[in-house]
């Protein structure tokens, strides 16, 4: 399954960031990753390449610009991040899907303070479709990921499942 | 980045502060690069599209596998295939980009609540869909009635810069000649 968009993520250079860019490259119609660390990202993008050589995916310097071209926009930030990014993105994603990929201790016990934090995000950007991905381990040094989706736009939470079976699905569980 | 498009309500209708403000909310900011698609044949049209900066072009493609141009959108204008977004069908278009461009997209649903939201917004898209209607049987009349010559004449009068942005060939498929023939009316009206 393709999904015909153009997707970006920021902070691609994250460890939850460079799985769902290597999940991702072959299934959509264009892929930037946007991340401080330049050279990070430049060998990220190499690497799909060296996996995926038609893949549509390059780097791009500028969140605020890749933001404006995408469909959706993946934030592999830290929470205590999150605001700076999105203060910088909010014009250009309205009406978008935004899916944050968001560590916990404890799938089944997350913090009343993350829950806080992510409706706060949310009056950072009213108009942008949010959907929280909770995840209990990163697929790269675990065997299984445990995933808990939190999305208010019942529609938005579909495309982020599907997107999470296409990039971590092997070690997801739902 | 919605300055042309209040600027084009304005012409129509001065929308309130607070209705700026629902418009804004309502519309998709979108960049697109050239040559890539807004709209895919296949594809259902979710979204109507007004250009801020840059341009497009629709057309289809028939089943010898050549293309025939049907619009072109520039700053300011608007573009979509309307049959696709409201009867939520498989597109037979696809919308590609001329020039880099910025656009607001409106989605069904948003489309839907800025008509019951904001009353000038109902005569704004009322009156494009009328524009919109006459300029197409405008075009049908032309494409059966008129020489080359006419059809050429009668588009760069009004749009004087379209030889400047739209190559050649994609001109010609719009008038429904031959990149031949339009080389030659061009020559003749040079001379």
């Amino acid at each position: 399954m393709t999904f015909r968009q153009t997707i970006v993520i920021i902070r691609a250079a994250s460890e939850a960031g460079r799985q769902m860019a290597k999940g991702l490259a072959g299934h959509v119609q264009s892929l930037l990753l946007v991340d401080e660390d330049a050279i990070a990202t430049d060998l990220l993008v190499a690497e799909i390449k060296a996996m995926l050589p038609n893949a549509p995916v390059e780097q791009v310097d500028c969140a605020m610009n890749a933001s404006w071209e995408a469909d959706l926009i993946i934030l592999a930030t830290q929470p205590g991040l999150e605001e700076g990014i999105i203060s910088k993105v909010q014009p250009v994603i309205n009406q978008k899907i935004m899916i944050r990929l968001v560590p916990v201790q404890d799938i089944k016990a997350i913090p009343a303070s993350l829950v806080r934090h992510t409706k706060h995000i949310q009056d950072l950007a009213p108009h942008t479709k949010l959907v929280t991905v909770y995840y209990s381990a990163c697929p790269v040094r675990s065997e299984t990921t445990e995933v808990l989706i939190a999305s208010p736009n019942e529609m938005a939470g579909r495309i982020a499942l599907q997107l999470i079976k296409k990039s971590w699905m092997k070690q997801a569980i739902i | 980045m919605y300055e042309l498009l209040f600027r084009n309500f304005e012409e129509k209708f001065s929308p309130t502060l607070e209705e700026q403000e629902i418009i804004k909310s309502c519309f998709t900011p979108k960049k697109l690069r050239k040559r890539q698609f807004l709209l895919q044949e296949g594809d259902v049209c979710h979204q109507l599209a007004f250009i801020e900066k840059g341009a497009l072009y629709s057309y289809s493609t028939d089943v010898k596998g050549v293309s025939h141009v049907l619009q072109f959108a520039f700053e300011g204008w608007w573009i979509a295939d309307l049959y696709s977004f409201f009867t939520k069908s498989p597109s037979k278009l696809n919308i590609e980009v001329l020039e880099e461009s910025e656009l607001l997209l409106l989605d069904r649903e948003r489309h839907e609540f800025l008509l019951k939201k904001v009353p000038g917004f109902e005569t704004y898209i009322r009156i494009l869909y009328q524009n919109a209607y006459v300029a197409l049987l405008a075009r049908v009349e032309g494409t059966l009635g008129l020489s080359a010559e006419e059809k050429y004449a009668r588009l760069l009068d009004q749009y004087s810069f379209i030889s400047n942005r739209v190559p050649q060939n994609l001109i010609a498929s719009y008038l429904g000649i031959t990149p031949e023939t339009l080389s030659r009316v061009r020559k003749q009206k040079l001379s």
